[in-house]
């Protein structure tokens, strides 16, 4: 099979039914993310914007298509890694964000969710009654969003792609929760919020891991230990078997949820400022404040219980 | 032919199938993997033959 270029093929596109060889793909993708940043209006020219990365493939292809097209836009890009502290496993992943951002030269900025939370996650899911995955997401975007806010950043960029947008929706709708549906959205209602954009979201995985090994990105692939069976992984699942029956499907729920979001109303929650930290919440005290304040309590209990 | 499936090698007497048979034969699903044939990534109606070394590397995040 051959690319209409004439060269080799190496992605046959489903739903679409093209076929491109590596360059063609390359084009394609970087095109790709350019229109996404400018359909949905994510950046604006001279933004400062910091970038989530893990070391993982979706940041790290994130990072390196929008280095391409930093200079096109006219902005100026601010890795952040945040080390949730969990042995064996972050490693890997900030030697894979630190050789990629020194390629890149782009200084990148690390903060540990022990310097938030006074535990790492190791220790957190050991002393708590929630679970890993819990204090990791609450957590990691507080962290992030304070990084931002430091370094007086614009947008904050993560790498969710097609298929994580999908599993949150598929998530939701199961939950008939039309409220977390209109979230997806990620529109910051806070001045102290910073904007969460999402340029890979219209990128299936698949074309992320395969842009990532065509240019021999630098990529961690290392499982989380706390990634077991749940009901994502369930809902990914059920996704990929659909799409792989009916290719584009995984865009045909994002469309649906577009129409969806269009044609209703979320609750308006007002935004408080934390009692404790002073971070916007739709809470007096925010999650992580709440989770942090959890964690001192049992720490404190489990020092008395050593000491008696 | 000698297949791995995530760096494990697996055992598999099926010869001269495409891509997408062996993965349908393996319980694999093609939306979530890319393909890697004698080192070369590869698309999935590719013919395959005797002695042909098949990497099948997944694409989904694990955490």
């Amino acid at each position: 099979m051959k690319c209409a270029c004439g060269g080799k093929a190496v992605y046959t596109r489903r739903y679409s039914g093209q076929i491109f060889c590596k360059k063609c793909f390359n084009n394609y993708f970087e095109r790709k993310v350019h229109d996404t940043i400018r359909s949905q209006k994510m950046i604006n020219r001279l933004d400062r914007v910091g970038i989530g990365i893990s070391g993982g493939k979706d940041s790290t292809v994130l990072l390196s298509v929008l280095s391409k097209i930093a200079g096109k836009l006219e902005i100026t890009l601010h890795p952040i890694l945040i080390d949730e502290g969990i042995t064996g496993y972050r490693l890997s992943g900030i030697n894979a964000a630190e050789k990629t951002c020194k390629s890149l030269r782009l200084n990148l900025k690390m903060a540990s969710i022990k310097d938030l939370a006074g535990s790492t996650l190791d220790e957190l899911q050991e002393l708590g009654d929630s679970k890993p995955c819990t204090y990791c997401g609450v957590l990691r975007r507080k962290l992030l969003n304070k990084e931002a806010n430091e370094q007086k950043l614009d947008k904050l960029a993560t790498g969710h792609n097609l298929d994580d947008e999908a599993q949150a929706i598929m998530m939701n709708y199961v939950a008939g929760d039309i409220n977390r549906l209109h979230r997806l959205k990620g529109t910051a209602t806070d001045s102290d919020l910073i904007k969460r954009i999402k340029p890979l979201n219209r990128i299936p995985e698949k074309e992320i891991m395969l842009y990532a090994l065509l240019n021999k990105l630098e990529v961690a692939s290392d499982e989380c230990p706390y990634a077991g069976e749940n009901h994502r992984t369930k809902i990914r699942d059920f996704i990929n078997t659909l799409e792989s029956d009916q290719p584009g499907v995984k865009h045909k729920i994002i469309s649906g949820w577009e129409k969806i979001i269009e044609t209703s109303t979320p609750e308006k929650k007002p935004m408080h400022k934390c009692k404790i930290c002073n971070h916007p919440s739709s809470r007096k005290i925010c999650r992580s404040c709440e989770l942090t304040e959890e964690i001192k309590i049992k720490r404190k209990d489990a020092t008395k219980e050593v000491a008696d | 032919m000698i297949v791995f499936v995530d760096g494990k090698k697996k055992d598999i007497s099926k010869e001269d199938c495409r891509v997408c048979d062996l993965l349908e034969e393996l319980g694999v699903n093609r939306e979530a993997v890319v393909t890697v044939v004698n080192g070369e990534i590869t698309v999935e109606e590719t013919e395959l033959s005797e002695g042909d070394e098949i990497k099948i590397i997944s694409a989904v995040s694990g955490g």
